[in-house]
């Protein structure tokens, strides 16, 4: 079915963004959405799309002043545009930071307190009501991480960084429509390719015990290893669309939990102060963190080996870093912009963030700074 | 002159019992469209330029915005075309499409008359007939509808219907064009000024367009404003000759020549016939 209700409404197929768009507006009588895209999607095609997928008479207001991190003072001022200017309805497109900062600004309308009171790691999601306004995600290639999410990151109002988590956040529609990606940079497709490898990687090894997500993982990982190539040789519409159900299938595998990527990631993030490209650190530290947890999930490696290599010959942190190999993306996090000095202070953040608590092999302060060192000046070498 | 003998709006679509003695010219709308002929003279409906006819034996499928007109067979019948007309919104192949490639499409136009789709056909068009069990007509709507797309995709040529979606809504100029339309549907909009707008001249923008969606500008502005003109009718308490001058007519009588010829119904009749169910 193009109509896929596993965790939340997500509509799937080649060019359905004006019909489903039009249709869930039209069916819940919707009519006046505040739209949230960043300033570079704006001016894109899809804005275009997106407008003309809105019923007639439908009265839009837009903001695109997206932070690169979701914080709490964006979230307000969209709370404050939504209750001023009389809307029923977020629709968020384009990349995760918009689609993120839309989730928590839900937070926000809904809410008088700061977000702090909703903060996961303080046990604030019961705190979250049933009164959230609905929200609509069009992700972009860039936009996976977050359309079908239950979480979002936010930096506080005092500067902390913390994470809203809760399955009210999860969008109440999410449309993907492959041909929204025709045309994407080779950057992004490989970002959004290496991304989605390590999401369904992670969520696969992650020791929960939760054998649907088990198995989107894996589907997950096969249309990568079997289409991203294809994507960067030609933008053909249907790698995209596999890539793009790949993309899918990663996200909706972390119904099972984050990982110790997800971790550093977020870490690095707040260290430096400035939003990373998730699919670059994937393909950095996907390897790193394979052959860290070799030993401690030994029958799903065995599992993930014969899916890269059918002869079952090569092990998998080698075979992901040869597939990984040829993409434009940075060869180190030094070229990233990371200092040496910065991995230290990520590492401890790392450490304590309830993401790494997922890892097969417990994680702890000094072996997460050695995955990170090992791709600091050059990517991992796998013998 | 043709008439609405009853007209039901559910949650899926609506469905309408016409008597049609005139021909409809060619229109398109945002919803699917199943034609089934009940009695009197024999009708063919033209879908994409191929003749499909509505009689007895078969019944006509035409996937959302796909043009079409309908015409009897003969051209000066006896009695009228009767037929059971239904009009399924995109959210219904939104949710029972079974393929990524294809979501809003029937698999082929034409419609064999089965026992289990006949059987439907009588269902709907004796609830449309009698009144009374209005909770039936979604159901019904949505039976009717599911046995004829199955049938139609069990019959498919996939590739032609791949081929024919491929072309939808890639170039950014019809994008604009379309948003240019939706703000202004109500005016007097030239297809010259749409052209001019979104950097074309008017032969290219014309044909891109086409390629793209399958129909014309003008049969677009038509679409708007007769979705408009039935949502008014049956949402709203205002007169016929309010919604004539909000949609931009100049007068009441060319409201109705437009909504008769794109409907198959005056207006009027539209609206004293229909209910929501």
């Amino acid at each position: 079915m193009t109509l896929i209700t596993y965790v939340t409404r997500v509509h799937f197929a080649d060019g359905v963004l004006e019909e489903a768009l039009w249709s869930e507006v039209e069916v819940n009588r919707k009519t006046r959405p505040l739209i949230v895209t960043d300033e570079s999607h704006l001016s894109s095609e899809l804005y275009e799309r997106l407008l003309a997928g809105l019923p007639v008479r439908t009265s839009v207001e837009t903001v695109s002043d997206v932070p690169d991190i979701p914080n709490e003072n964006a979230a307000r001022h969209i709370a404050e545009i939504y209750d001023r200017t009389d809307r029923d309805l977020l629709i968020a497109f384009g990349r995760n930071t918009a689609i993120d900062l839309a989730k928590i600004s839900r937070i926000s309308i809904a809410h008088q307190q700061p977000l702090e009171t909703f903060s996961y790691a303080t046990g604030g999601s019961r705190r979250i009501g049933n009164n959230l306004p609905d929200l609509y995600a069009v992700p972009g290639i860039q936009g996976f991480g977050s359309a079908v999410s239950a979480h979002a990151p936010v930096v506080l109002q005092d500067g902390e960084r913390t994470r809203l988590m809760c399955k009210k956040l999860v969008p109440t529609v999410t449309i993907c429509d492959p041909t929204l990606t025709l045309g994407a940079t080779p950057v992004e497709s490989a970002s959004a390719g290496a991304d989605a490898l390590g999401r369904c990687v992670e969520a696969y090894l992650s020791p929960g015990y939760n054998p649907p997500a088990d198995g989107i993982a894996l589907d997950g990982l096969g249309r990568v290893i079997a289409n991203l190539h294809k994507v960067l040789e030609k933008d053909s519409v249907t790698a995209r669309r596999e890539l793009m159900a790949a993309s899918l299938n990663g996200a909706l595998a972390l119904q099972k939990g984050l990982g110790a990527i997800h971790a550093i990631g977020c870490a690095l993030e707040t260290v430096v102060d400035r939003r990373l490209d998730p699919g670059a650190l994937s393909r950095l530290l996907l390897p790193s963190v394979l052959q860290f947890n070799a030993g401690a999930a030994r029958e799903k490696f065995s599992t993930l080996q014969n899916l890269f290599d059918p002869n079952g010959e090569i092990d998998p942190a080698r075979s992901v870093t040869e597939f990984l190999h040829n993409l434009p993306l940075p060869e180190s996090l030094n070229e990233m912009g990371i200092g040496e000095e910065e991995l230290r202070t990520a590492a401890d953040l790392a450490a304590s963030d309830l993401a790494a608590v997922r890892s097969p092999r417990a994680l702890s302060s000094s072996s997460l700074y050695s995955i990170m060192k090992s791709v600091h000046l050059e990517r991992t070498r796998v013998a | 002159m043709s008439e609405a003998i009853s007209v039901h709006h559910g949650e899926f679509g609506r469905a309408a019992l016409y008597k049609l003695d005139k021909p409809i010219i060619t229109h398109a709308h945002r919803e699917g469209h199943l034609i089934f002929y009940l009695g009197g003279a024999e009708a063919k409906v033209s879908v994409s330029g191929k003749w499909v006819a509505a009689d007895p034996n078969t019944g006509v499928a035409v996937s959302p915005w796909e043009q079409h007109s309908f015409h009897l067979k003969e051209k000066n019948p006896v009695e009228a075309c009767m037929c059971l007309v239904l009009y399924i919104k995109p959210i219904w192949f939104l949710e029972n499409s079974q393929s990524a490639e294809f979501a809003l499409n029937f698999g082929r136009s034409f419609i064999s008359m089965t026992p289990d789709v006949s059987n439907w056909v009588k269902r709907l068009t004796s609830l449309l007939l009698d009144g009374g069990n209005d909770h039936l007509f979604d159901g019904y709507l949505y039976r009717t509808t599911l046995q004829c797309f199955e049938q139609s995709w069990r019959h498919a040529d996939r590739t032609s219907v791949l081929s024919d979606s491929r072309h939808r809504f890639t170039d950014y100029r019809v994008r604009r064009s379309l948003r240019l339309m939706q703000e202004s549907y109500t005016e007097e909009v030239e297809v010259e000024w749409l052209a001019r707008e979104v950097g074309l001249s008017r032969p290219h923008f014309f044909k891109l367009f086409k390629k793209q969606m399958g129909i014309t500008p003008n049969l677009y502005l038509n679409t708007l404003r007769a979705e408009q003109a039935i949502s008014d009718l049956m949402t709203t308490d205002k007169s016929v000759t309010e919604i004539s001058y909000d949609l931009g007519f100049s007068s009441q009588a060319s409201f109705t020549r437009f909504f008769s010829s794109n409907v198959g119904i005056p207006p009027s009749d539209y609206r004293r016939v229909a209910h929501v169910t």
